[in-house]
């Protein structure tokens, strides 16, 4: 379930993490917050939508493929066709490592794609990097 | 006390029925106490886990992250009823991260003492104990286990069987892929993605060369099994593969097989006679690839496919047409006109108009 307090939180350094594995949405959510994020974790993909439509935009989104109830694809397109999120990065960190699913998730808009299992220090560097073009898109405009 | 019970007045059914009740009553205050003592064993032992759980889960996190953690941190003490959670936290924090952070939770490993409790546990006889070893001694990469781990490579069970193999591979991938590599075929109850997942750790350079070999001196219906993991090597080594199997082989099955593989145009023999196979699905499979070919000198392949006896074929062949790079609009027109049998004329027609053109 969604925390309450991240519906008012500044949108500063957070990240959504769609992820229905306890242990992987752990370990995430512990690296994520040892190098200054704020994580928010939607289990399945039902609270990654209904964070979507009930929190502000963050600053960029780790999301699972497999999930309970709505699929990681959906998930993209989803979020590519909100006036509000569509410009967020998103992170596919994903089991499936097969081609055709790497360029379906690319051709729907994910900005990224990591292999699972994953290497955290790649993973991290690759959040700055999303993070930061974005933030150079916003000065630009 | 229960004298009233034994006097005289009382006849026998009534004593009968007196002493049923009680047996009654008796076993049911037991069975409530037992139930009671089950459930308040589950609950303590579900709270004992969650507090391992969370206790080792942030130890195990901060050792991904870093290797002075990894090697430093102080550790708790782990409980012989204790050591099962700790091994599959553990185990299933290993199966999610690489790298860096795969080499600090095995340094963890070690500290925590997992090699020793792994081997000891292979022993045992319980199946789910040997897996849970299996598992952990390929995660830990321990070396001196290796001829213990690829004693169960050849198990009736698959279960042992497979996380043998895997383990193998976490092991020394070299070594592992060429014994397991020509079990593949032999081993049909392996799950396919988890013989994917082996070869995939072993990476495509490893794989190639073994599993060339192994191709080519496959039996038929052995090859068209094994073609089904060939994506996983090294282009180049694929492109000779299917060239080879294309040039050599007749079998249908094989051939349809080999020809899903053709990507781009890079000398594929025998097309003419493709499109002239016996097999309506050899066929059907060469008119997909002229179609991804797209070279002008095969149009003529395609034309005469368009007026096989086959709908599938002629479908395909179609399709493959509409989809020519050279081919515009007026082009397929042209060419529609031209058609003397009705038939490759309706379906061209029809392709034309799956993409808009009609």
């Amino acid at each position: 379930m969604l925390n309450p307090e991240h519906l008012n939180a500044t949108p500063v350094n957070r990240v959504l993490v769609v992820e229905d594995n306890a242990h992987t949405a752990y370990l995430l959510e512990f690296m994520l917050q040892r190098v200054g994020y704020d994580p928010i974790i939607a289990a399945n993909g039902r609270d990654a939508l209904s964070a979507i439509d009930n929190v502000s935009p963050v600053d960029v989104i780790l999301l699972d493929l497999m999930l309970p109830y709505v699929s990681g694809y959906q998930i993209i397109q989803d979020i590519r066709s909100n006036p509000l999120w569509q410009h967020v990065p998103i992170i596919v960190l994903s089991g499936k490592v097969l081609e055709q699913d790497i360029v379906k998730a690319l051709d729907l808009g994910a900005t990224d794609y990591v292999s699972k299992p994953f290497k955290p220090q790649e993973l991290l560097a690759r959040i700055r990097r999303v993070t930061s073009d974005a933030d150079q898109r916003m000065a630009q405009r | 006390m229960l004298e009233w019970l034994f006097r005289s007045e009382f006849d026998a059914s009534a004593t009968v029925a007196i002493w049923s009740i009680a047996a009654v009553l008796t076993t049911t205050v037991a069975l409530f106490v037992y139930t009671l003592g089950l459930r308040l064993t589950t609950i303590v032992g579900t709270r004992r886990r969650a507090r391992t759980v969370r206790q080792w889960r942030s130890i195990l996190a901060s050792a991904v992250l870093s290797a002075d953690a990894a090697g430093t941190l102080k550790l708790p003490i782990i409980r012989a009823n204790n050591r099962t959670d700790v091994m599959e936290e553990w185990n299933r924090l290993r199966d999610t991260v690489g790298g860096d952070a795969a080499d600090n939770l095995i340094l963890l490993g070690q500290r925590m003492g997992l090699p020793a409790v792994a081997r000891k546990r292979l022993r045992r006889r319980r199946i789910q104990s040997k897996i849970l070893a299996l598992q952990t001694l390929g995660h830990l990469r321990d070396a001196p286990s290796r001829s213990a781990i690829a004693s169960y490579v050849a198990h009736p069970n698959l279960a042992l069987s497979i996380t043998a193999a895997v383990a193998l591979v976490d092991i020394d991938a070299e070594t592992a892929i060429e014994t397991l590599i020509p079990m593949i075929a032999g081993r049909r109850d392996w799950p396919r993605n988890r013989v994917s997942l082996f070869l995939r750790m072993a990476g495509s350079e490893l794989i190639s060369e073994p599993m060339y070999r192994a191709i080519r001196s496959a039996k038929n219906e052995d090859k068209t099994y094994l073609l089904q993991f060939v994506h996983l090597v090294e282009p180049e080594v694929l492109e000779a593969l299917v060239i080879d199997i294309i040039r050599g082989v007749d079998d249908p099955s094989v051939l349809s097989a080999a020809l899903k593989l053709v990507r781009g145009y890079s000398g594929v023999p025998r097309l003419a006679a493709l499109t002239r196979h016996r097999s309506w699905y050899v066929r059907m499979q060469a008119a997909k690839v002229l179609g991804r070919i797209g070279q002008k000198e095969h149009l003529s392949f395609l034309e005469s496919l368009l007026r096989d006896r086959e709908w599938w074929v002629r479908y395909r062949a179609a399709q493959a047409i509409a989809s020519l790079p050279f081919m515009g609009p007026n082009s397929l027109r042209r060419l529609r006109d031209q058609q003397q049998d009705h038939y490759a004329a309706d379906m061209l027609q029809q392709a034309m108009a799956e993409v808009g053109l009609a």
